[in-house]
């Protein structure tokens, strides 16, 4: 039923520093979680998602990262769904 | 015209004289009110010894020609002193040692720093966007995202919606189920 969804999220956690990940539906919904993203950030990061397609309503949502000190968060929606990828941050060029 | 005057007054006089003479001194009509001559002398007798009595109180107030010359030549002997400024007079005297200068740049600093420390400051309250980021500089030289982390997000989350659209749920019991049916 949900298989290949697992599979996927499995696959995407297999990915370099790649630490979470996330899906969520319309209305925040969790859908599945992985690592150390957490199902309670689902509302949130599901508003985040709505917040930025608000801004070009005729174009695709865009991609937003969020940035900290150690962990970049990225949410992309598509469609009625929002996914959320959670990855440590690479150490800066100099 | 003074000649004049005085040679008609002396005349007049000689004729008053004579009716004098004639009516025993009492006035007549031709009898002059101001006796004129002996009065401007009497005025400028007065006016002599006046100038001759003011001359000789305020000598020193009247400065005769050559004292004007020479108190002009100091006038300006003075004000050509004042108006030069010697350079090299006031190098010497104004000369800091280095000791005494750097005890004065103390002193200044010092008083400058009491006086910052008296002035109230306003503090400012910051409205930037990173004010609750404790080092931006940090955030702001890491490496940007880049577009593949962007393009794999995109393909991840189409990925996931289909796979979700693809649920399926299969009925394998009945949906009606007898309930309490005796």
């Amino acid at each position: 039923m949900e298989a290949k969804m697992d599979s996927i999220l499995d696959a995407m956690m297999q990915r370099d520093q790649v630490t979470g990940v996330l899906i969520a539906d319309n209305q925040g919904l969790s859908c599945g979680t992985r690592g150390m993203a957490h199902s309670q950030a689902s509302g949130l990061i599901t508003e985040i998602s709505h917040q930025a397609a608000k801004i070009h309503p005729n174009l695709d949502a865009p991609v937003v990262i969020l940035e900290s000190e150690n962990t970049s968060v990225t949410i992309s929606k598509y469609g009625p769904h929002t996914g959320a990828i959670y990855k440590k941050k690479s150490p800066s060029k100099k | 015209m003074d000649l004049v005057r005085t040679v008609v007054d002396a005349v007049i006089a000689c004729f008053n004289c004579r009716e004098n003479d004639s009516r025993s001194g009492e006035p007549t009509e031709r009898s002059a009110l101001l006796q004129h001559n002996a009065d401007q002398r009497i005025l400028q007798v007065r006016r002599i010894s006046e100038n001759q009595r003011v001359e000789v109180e305020y000598a020193n107030s009247f400065p005769t020609r050559e004292k004007d010359e020479q108190s002009e030549l100091v006038k300006i002997v003075q004000e050509t002193n004042s108006n030069i400024i010697d350079v090299a007079a006031l190098d010497t005297h104004h000369m800091l040692e280095q000791s005494e200068y750097n005890c004065r740049v103390k002193t200044y600093t010092q008083r400058l720093a009491q006086q910052w420390n008296t002035i109230p400051t306003t503090e400012t309250n910051y409205n930037g966007l990173l004010k609750d980021v404790a080092n931006p500089e940090q955030l702001l030289t890491t490496n940007p995202p880049t577009s593949d982390d962007v393009i794999s997000a995109r393909e991840f989350i189409k990925d996931i919606a289909q796979a979700i659209n693809d649920i399926k749920i299969d009925n394998h019991e009945d949906l009606v189920v007898p309930f309490q049916v005796t």
